[in-house]
Order: structure tokens, then sequence, then C-alpha cells
């Protein structure tokens, strides 16, 4: 590693302890994970390691897979590569392969492999797609997952586990590398990328260590008595965010959703007209194109406030910017220390972020955030687990490419985390599943997709090939349309359903355009550029986050030091709320668990304010809603945020008598849990991913012919006719089983319920809604639960018709 | 029977059956709109894993539906089958067959890929797409119904979103019903629901599971 050290001394560069320990370990054939933040010069503690590696011992193709979970990052990783290939005078070849890559370059790429390929997990999995894909891996030596934390909680994980584990069956000797930022469970992180295979045996983490200082500023809006009680976007900050984007020489400002991107986009061009050209917009319907051009511009210094979402969350060598600006919780610490790193790269520089409510009782997170980060928490990533969706969708993978061998691909997969408890029976009726379609009613059934040839499962139909490349990937959105100007300049693209509420001639807002609707065709919608600036936005669908647990804690840290004299700023300017809320009602401190109980012109209402995070509210809500439904037959709808929940019913709640029975009682909460399921939509809601994951829906193409409408279906169908028919399918089960892991959080909730059994529930009618829970009431997002039958339930609405 | 609901339209006699079927007493005519026919086996033959067991529904259905009211003829209002031919198109011709004192006559739709040659079958024929009974035009696509004559359709799947105290909802299949225009409910199992885009001064009436009754305020000539 001479010559890179001689490198980085002509730079200016210093190589850093936890670069050169990398060095060393990928030099003598190891495996492992750095955990170094954004801009430490992760990068290069991997790639020059496997460069010079080449170098000493050159061969012709693939050798390195650098696998990156968005597009932004490939071209990112490409230039750092290229940089270092140049410097070093090496004689190495760089690609990229996305969904962005043309057939054209792809085709050449299969011809002749770029020795480094820089890809996403979706793309590596079309690879084992493709006919003969063991020889594109015959030199491989060494597979770089980078940003591995962000991967590590979702299903695109999984399909990274389940790739190596293909790739370690081909390649014995295969090298695994992955890069995190700090995460609450590194160990386990590393775990699961490595699997329980050989990789896993030499290996180890590598700290960065590097500390960095970082300053919360919440903004404190001017006037607290007007602010709203509930909402999500933070206009009403505007005014006060002006003045600290004129300050800053570079702003990113971070939304919550896409829609909301476009929104302050707007409206600070409409407030501070003079920013424009300065500014820029940047989320995941953006075209590549845009995206790429903002991301460039902001590297040059030319452009001083970009509206972003999580998709700039992530990069590697952005030049930092001088000020974060953060709209709406970011519900959890990691994501906010992640988003505060954007600013201040240097070391002995401090990252600065402000904190902007978009509710009132939200600036209480401000401080919640300072004293989780103050306190290092950072939240824990969960791997899936057991996700046969994906595991379905991997091996009709290989059955399009080159067939696969069941015990080969069985004892790969074992050695997976996700599948590590998978059984021989387990994985017999995936097979089955494959084959036959679930059980044969009779022999006529032409069931077709997966066939035995010598033992080999594999697909011969090139039409269910070509459908099932067009469709392997985890991430589950509604058809996106792309939005086109006639000349063919992409703009970026909405989901279908947006567009088909739209007349033409209708103006809608992307990217931060104003355009005009002229027409549809197939996948495209043509626009030009409106005069009118009144235009819908587009919401692109999307899941509510919830709170962390950690995040939580310190909500409820703060929740009960309002109780006492304080001097924290956001404390102090919350008193006439919290005010307001002790004289309708109550603010409860540590070992109080506060229930209100009103009527209304709608029904009636019963809130609860556990402070658990969005998902564990949700949680307690189906179980206590379950056991109220026990008392007697009764439908609630229910919303719930991240500090509680509201129950609404036409009925009167039996909540007294229900609390004389100990209602949130630990005992049977699994068995309660589970009946609650059957009463509510989430189960069902979750196999909408499931069924299209694992190929049960086919997702049709406008402008396709007939013939493929015809199959064109919804998870709904099926979720009903396999709960009747085939109730131990085990795609249906996992339904059930990621809503008790990962929406429920039995876990969580079992702490949560110990708490509350150490708490005193006070029950109160404030008459009105209260400021606890008017963000609650409305939320439109809500679930379903009823135990009455729906003939009752008909004519009590008929009823309520007539009167 | 009190579970369905009889009235008189364009001076034809007409009852709205819970079976999501439409009965004309007086012509001794049943209608039966968008069975769907065969989806499950489509789905299976094109690598979708539907449950085998799904498609036993429809027949059952089809053949309580046929017993309980022994009507002289039936229409099919279209979409019979799901799309070209398959396995459960002979068990169909088999069921209707068994009914030797009925004529079934389908009003082919837009799934309904399959042509029977005339005669392959004793009692079941592919009629026009616009058929005339009494006074009412029969047909599959309400956008193509003969002009300003009183018509019955299917195409649509109907459904109704009845609305409750306390933000509850459910969704059910149903009739609507104009003065010019009757929208028949899918019949088929594997079928979905949508709300049609019609004038606050349609009747409605849903299928519960204890019959068919009028959503109030909107009853058909009150």
């Amino acid at each position: 590693m001479k010559e890179v050290e001689v490198w980085f001394r002509n730079n200016g560069w210093k190589p850093q302890a936890f670069q050169k320990e990398a060095w060393k370990a990928y030099a003598q054939g190891e495996s492992g994970l750095v955990n170094a933040p954004t801009g430490s010069g992760k990068t290069y503690s991997l790639l020059l390691p496997a460069l010079m590696e080449s170098k000493k011992k050159p061969a012709n193709g693939l050798q390195i897979i650098w696998i990156s979970p968005i597009r932004a990052l490939t071209k990112e990783i490409e230039l750092a590569s290229l940089r270092a290939i140049e410097a070093l005078g090496l004689n190495f070849t760089v690609g990229v392969r996305t969904g962005d890559t043309s057939q054209k370059d792809r085709a050449a790429q299969k011809k002749n492999m770029p020795n480094l390929l820089i890809t996403t997990p979706e793309s590596l999995h079309l690879m084992l797609a493709q006919k003969h894909y063991p020889g594109t891996f015959k030199a491989l030596r060494a597979v770089v997952v980078d940003e591995w934390h962000e991967l590590l909680g979702s299903k695109r994980g999984v399909q990274v586990e389940l790739a190596l584990s293909r790739l370690q069956g081909l390649l014995p000797e295969l090298r695994i590398w992955g890069i995190s930022a700090t995460i609450g469970n590194l160990i386990e992180a590393k775990e699961v990328l490595l699997g329980y295979g050989k990789a896993s045996k030499d290996s180890r983490i590598i700290r960065a260590n590097i500390e960095k200082e970082i300053e919360i500023h919440t903004l404190i809006p001017e006037e607290i008595e007007t602010f709203p009680w509930a909402g999500h976007l933070g206009i009403k900050m505007l005014q006060q965010v002006i003045p600290l984007l004129e300050k800053s020489s570079s702003t990113l400002i971070f939304t919550n959703t896409r829609s909301f991107a476009e929104v302050w986009y707007q409206k600070l061009l409409e407030a501070a007209p003079h920013f424009a050209g300065q500014i820029a917009m940047h989320h995941g319907s953006v075209s590549q194109e845009l995206r790429s051009w903002v991301e460039e511009q902001l590297h040059l210094g030319y452009l001083k406030i970009v509206v972003c979402t999580s998709s700039l969350d992530l990069g590697v060598d952005f030049r930092p910017v001088e000020t974060i600006i953060q709209i709406g919780s970011p519900k959890g610490v990691g994501r906010f220390l992640q988003r505060a790193g954007r600013s201040g790269h240097r070391p002995g520089e401090v990252s600065r972020i402000y904190f902007v409510p978009t509710h009132s009782l939200e600036i209480l997170e401000g401080a919640a955030l300072r004293e989780a980060v103050k306190r290092g928490f950072i939240e824990e990533r969960i791997p899936y687990y057991r996700s046969f969706d994906v595991l379905t969708q991997y091996l009709m993978t290989l059955a399009v490419s080159d067939g696969f061998e069941p015990e080969t691909i069985y004892q790969e997969i074992i050695q997976t985390f996700s599948y590590q408890s998978v059984d021989k029976k387990e994985f017999a009726s995936l097979l089955d599943f494959l084959v036959h379609g679930g059980k044969s009613l009779n022999a006529y059934d032409d069931f077709h997709r997966v066939v035995i040839e010598d033992g080999i499962y594999k697909v011969i139909s090139r039409r269910l090939a070509m459908l099932h490349r067009m469709s392997i990937g985890t991430i589950v959105s509604d058809q996106m349309l792309q939005v086109k100007y006639r000349s063919g300049k992409r703009i970026g693209q909405v989901e279908e359903w947006f567009i088909s509420q739209l007349k033409i001639g209708s103006v809608f807002w992307l990217a931060g355009k104003n355009l005009e609707l002229l027409q549809t065709t197939g996948m495209e919608a043509i626009v030009a550029p409106a005069k009118s600036t009144k235009g819908q936005v587009p919401s692109w669908m999307g899941g509510r986050m919830s709170f962390s647990s950690n995040l939580s804690e310190m909500l409820r840290l703060k929740m009960a030091e309002m109780l006492d004299p304080t001097q924290e700023v956001e404390l102090v300017s919350l008193s006439p709320l919290f005010d307001k809320q002790k004289a309708l009602s109550r603010v409860p401190h540590a070992l109080q668990l506060l229930i209100e109980k009103v009527e209304s012109k709608e029904g009636h209402h019963l809130f609860v304010y556990p402070f658990e995070g969005r998902f564990v509210n949700q949680a307690i809500a189906s179980l206590l809603a379950y056991r109220l439904s026990l008392v007697k037959p009764i439908t609630f709808s229910i919303a719930m945020n991240d500090y509680g929940f509201e129950l609404l019913s036409d009925q009167e709640i039996p909540i007294e008598i229900a609390l004389d029975s100990d209602v949130f009682s630990l005992d049977y909460l699994r068995e309660d849990l589970l009946k609650s399921l059957n009463s509510t939509e989430m189960a069902r809601r979750k196999f909408r991913d499931i069924a299209r994951i694992s190929g049960l829906i086919f997702q049709g193409y406008p402008g396709k012919p007939v013939k493929q409408r015809h199959l064109q279906s919804n998870a709904q169908l099926f979720f009903d006719v396999f709960s009747e028919h085939e109730p131990d399918n085990l795609l249906l089960k996992q339904s059930y089983e990621e809503v008790m892991d990962f929406e429920l959080e039995e876990g969580r909730l079992r702490k949560a319920l110990e708490r509350i059994a150490k708490q005193d529930i006070i029950l109160e009618n404030p008459g009105q809604f209260t400021p606890f829970g008017f963000p609650i009431l409305v939320d439109r997002l809500r679930e379903k639960f009823t135990n009455e039958t729906l003939q009752d339930r008909i004519q009590k609405m008929l009823e309520q018709l007539h009167s | 029977m009190s579970d369905q609901i009889s009235f008189i339209w364009n001076e034809e006699k007409l009852s709205l059956l819970p079976e999501k079927a439409i009965l004309l007493p007086e012509h001794y005519t049943l209608l039966i709109a968008d069975l769907h026919f065969g989806k499950t086996s489509h789905f299976r033959k094109n690598g979708l894993p539907i449950p085998a067991k799904s498609a036993v529904a429809d027949f059952e259905a089809l053949n309580h539906v046929m017993r309980s009211y022994n009507p002289e003829k039936v229409y099919f209002l279209g979409d019979l089958f799901h799309s070209e031919e398959n396995q459960e198109w002979p068990f169909l011709i088999k069921l209707l067959a068994s009914f030797t004192n009925t004529q079934f006559y389908l009003i082919p739709g837009n799934h309904d890929l399959v042509s029977i040659p005339n005669g392959s079958s004793t009692n079941f024929f592919i009629s026009e797409e616009t058929v005339q009974l009494g006074n009412i035009f029969l047909c599959h696509d309400p956008a193509e119904v003969p002009k300003n004559q009183p018509s019955i359709c299917g195409h649509i799947h109907p459904g109704h979103r009845l609305k409750g105290k306390g933000r509850q909802s459910v969704m059910l299949p149903a009739f609507y019903i104009r003065q010019e225009l009757i929208l028949m409910p899918a019949f088929g199992a594997l079928t979905g629901l949508v709300t049609p885009d019609l004038p606050t001064s349609t009747s409605v009436a849903i299928v519960s599971p204890s019959g068919v009754l009028w959503v109030p305020k909107r009853k058909f000539g009150a």
C-alpha cells in the first residue's frame, strides 16, 4: 500500500487508523464490517486495498462487486474509484449497473464485464436471472456492501443475504465486506451480512471512532398560542426559516415526504423569490438526470438551498453544507444524526442542525432528540427474518436463469441469517407452491410456473421468465408513470392513480415545476410548463414511520420534566399548551397513564397516551380494542400517533368495566394480539407487499393487450381465497408474523405493558378535545376493528340514515 | 320472500335477489351478470398460484340459484368466462346441461373470448349483444345500451359504501336503479367492487348477508 500512502500524502491527506486497519485486514483475506460515518473516507478504506490486490494479481472480468442501496450513490463511487485508478496508474475498468442502465450498456457489459461493478441489490438479482450467470462471477474476489445499515432493516437486506449465499456457494473463498454507519446492533449487522458460512469465520468489525460535535437548535414558533395543535407540513414556520437560509452559504432542508418537499420548495420561492436559481429539489421521484444535476451543482457550490427527502440521507462525497434543517419529526435518533452529519464534514468542525416543528407538541421532540444524542442512544436496525416472499422470488430468479437443484440451494440459504431456521418441510412446501401452485384439485389442473427436469427446477415459459425479470425487487409501489416534456426530457415520476384522477389540462407540481398535463400514453405523461401557479401536489404513497423506542423514552422523560420548573427552551415555550392541557384534563407524570373520554357528534372517543411511538401505540390500541370487544360486540375506528391513540365508536365504550378487569394485563398477550389481528386489517395490508414480492400478483401494464389485463388482480382477493381455502399457506402466515414483529413489535409492547402495570391509570372526562388528543383525532390514516356481525353493522348504519 | 326486493320497472315486474341476480317472474327469466368463470384456471395456467379450490364456489352458487328459482330462461349479461377456453369450461357446460328445462343465453361481454359453435350444447346459446325482453333491453356494457331504452346491464361490478357513525363504513355489492338503467352486481366470487359514477338521484339496493335492502332516501320511485 506504499503507492497509496504516497498518493494520500501528495494530496495532503493522512491515512486514518481505521483505513490502515481495513487495508491490512482486506489484504489478509478477511471479511468484515467497517463502521464509519459519511465523509470519513470509508469508501477508500475498502476500495484501495481491492484495487491494489488487482494490481498484484491481475485477472480478466468481474473482480469486485460494490453494492449501493441507491442509484444516486453509484455515480459517486464510480468517480471516487476512477480518481484512484488514475492517480495510481492502474489498468482497471469500472462500470455501473442499475435500473437506469440502458439496454445497450447492459449488453456491452454482458460481453465484457468491468473489473469493478457498482450496482444495487435488485440489479445483482437480475444478474442471477441471466442464463449462464456463474460464468460472470468466475474471477470475483470480493463483494462490498455500502451503507449496509440502510439495507439491513429492509427486505432489500434479505435480497443481499440471498445473493451473497449464492455467490459464496459458487466461490467459497469470496470475501464479504460491509460499510455501516453507527447503529445499535453492529455485531448483529455483521452476522447478518456474512451469514454463517466461511466468510464469518475470519472476520472483524473495524471502527472509525470519529466523534463529532453536534448542535441541535429547535425553531420555536414566535406565537405559540396560534401555532397549530396538529399538522405535518410546518409551513407556518416559513418566515422563521428564511433568515437561516439567508445567513447560510449552503443549506439542506430535509422533509419527511416527497409531497412536503414539493410544497416547501414552492412556498419558499413564493415567499422569497430572490432564491430563484439558487434553490433546487431532490427526491426519489425526481428524474435521475435532474437529481444528478442537483448533486453536481451542490458539489460545485452553485446551489444555496436544496429541499430534499431521505434521498439525500446517504452519500459518500458530498461537499459538506453549512446548515441542515429538519422539517417535522425525524422519528429516530440515528436518522437525525446522519442528517446532522451532512454539515461540518471536516474533523473538528461542528455539525449544526435546526429542527422545525410542524405542530405544538412536536416542539418537545427537539428536547427529546438533544437528550438522546447527549446519551449516545442510537437505534437498532431489526433485520427481517423468514421472509418467504423474498425467498419465493429468489427461487423463481434461479429457476428462470439456469434452474436450480433444491438441496444445493437449501444448504446455502440455511447459512443466511434470515433463513437459518427454515426446515426441510417448509422448503418443500415452497417448492410445491412453485411447481403445483399449492394443492391441486384435479388432474386437469394446468398450473404452469416451475417445472422439474432431471432434478433441476426451472422455468421454461419465456413469457413467465420475462414477467419475472420485470418484477424483481422488494420495493413495492404503485404503478409509476414517467413524466416527460414533448421533447422527451424526463422530469420525474408519479403514481398512476394520481395522474388518472387529473383531467387533460390540469396543473400539478413535480420537481418544483408547474406542469400542465397534455396527454397520457401508456406509461408516460406528457406535460408542458404551465402558466397557472395553482396546481395539485402528488402524494406518493408510503407508510408512516414510528418513533423508535429510544426517542419514545426520551419523549416520556421530557414530558415528565414539563411538570417541574425547567430552563430548556423547548419546554419553556410549551408551557401555555401544557397549561391548557392541565386545565382541560391532566399532564401525566412518569407513573401515570392518562386516558380521556370525550363524546362528540362523531360518536364516543377514548384517548390513551402511552407515549410509546406509533407502532407500539397501535399494538396497545389493538389489544385494548380486542379486550373491550369481549365486554360487548363493538366496532372501532382507531387512530394513533407517536404519543397516543384514539378508539372511536358509535357506542359507549365500556372502559370502566375493562379497567376493573385489568385490561392492560400481560396475561394471554400473544393469544389476544393474534385474535385482534383477525378483527383488523393489518395482516391484510401486509399481504399486499408479500403477494407482490412473491409474484402472486402480476402488476399489469397499461396499454397491454386485453389478455394480459385478465391476469390483473389484487392482493385482497388472494388474501381472501387463501384465508378460506389454504389457511396454512406460508405467505399468508408471513403476513401475520410481519405484523407481530414489525408493526405490533411484540417485544416492545411487552416492555410497554410492564411499564403500564406500574402506573396509575387516570381517567378524565375533559368535555372537549385536548391539546394531546387533537393531533390524533384529525389523523385520517385509520385502522378498523370490529367483532360485530356484518348484518348488525349494516342494520345500524341503515337506521342512522333513516333518522 | 322478505330477503328480496320486488317492484315494477318500466311496466315489467322484477325482483332483486340476494343471490346477486334479477328475476323477471312474468318472463320466467333469471338475469346473471359477470360470473368470470375460469378466472382461477386462467390465473393458474399463467403461473399465478391462486388456490384451485376457489373455483368451486361459483359452481355451487350457480347451482343454488338455479334450484331456488327454477327459471325457464337464463340470460348471462356478459363476462361469463374470464378469458380464453380452459378446463372449467366443460364443467360449466355439464352443469348447465343438467337443467334440462332451462335455456341459457350468453350476451357476450368484453371478457368472453370463447366462441361456442351453436349446437355444441343443447341448451346453451350465444345471443346478440343486445336482447329485448318485453319492455326492457339486456346488454353487458352500460356504455352500449340502446338509446333512450330501459336497460339492465352488468360490466361495472357495482358496490356501495355504507357509512355510519364513528367513521364506520362497509362496502357491499349493490344494485343501482334509475328510470332507464339498472346496474347489476357481479355474480362471481372472485370479482371486486366499484362505486359507479351515477347521479345522486339513483336508487341503491345493497346485498347484505340477510338479503337485499334499500339504502334509505334513495328508494326507487319514492
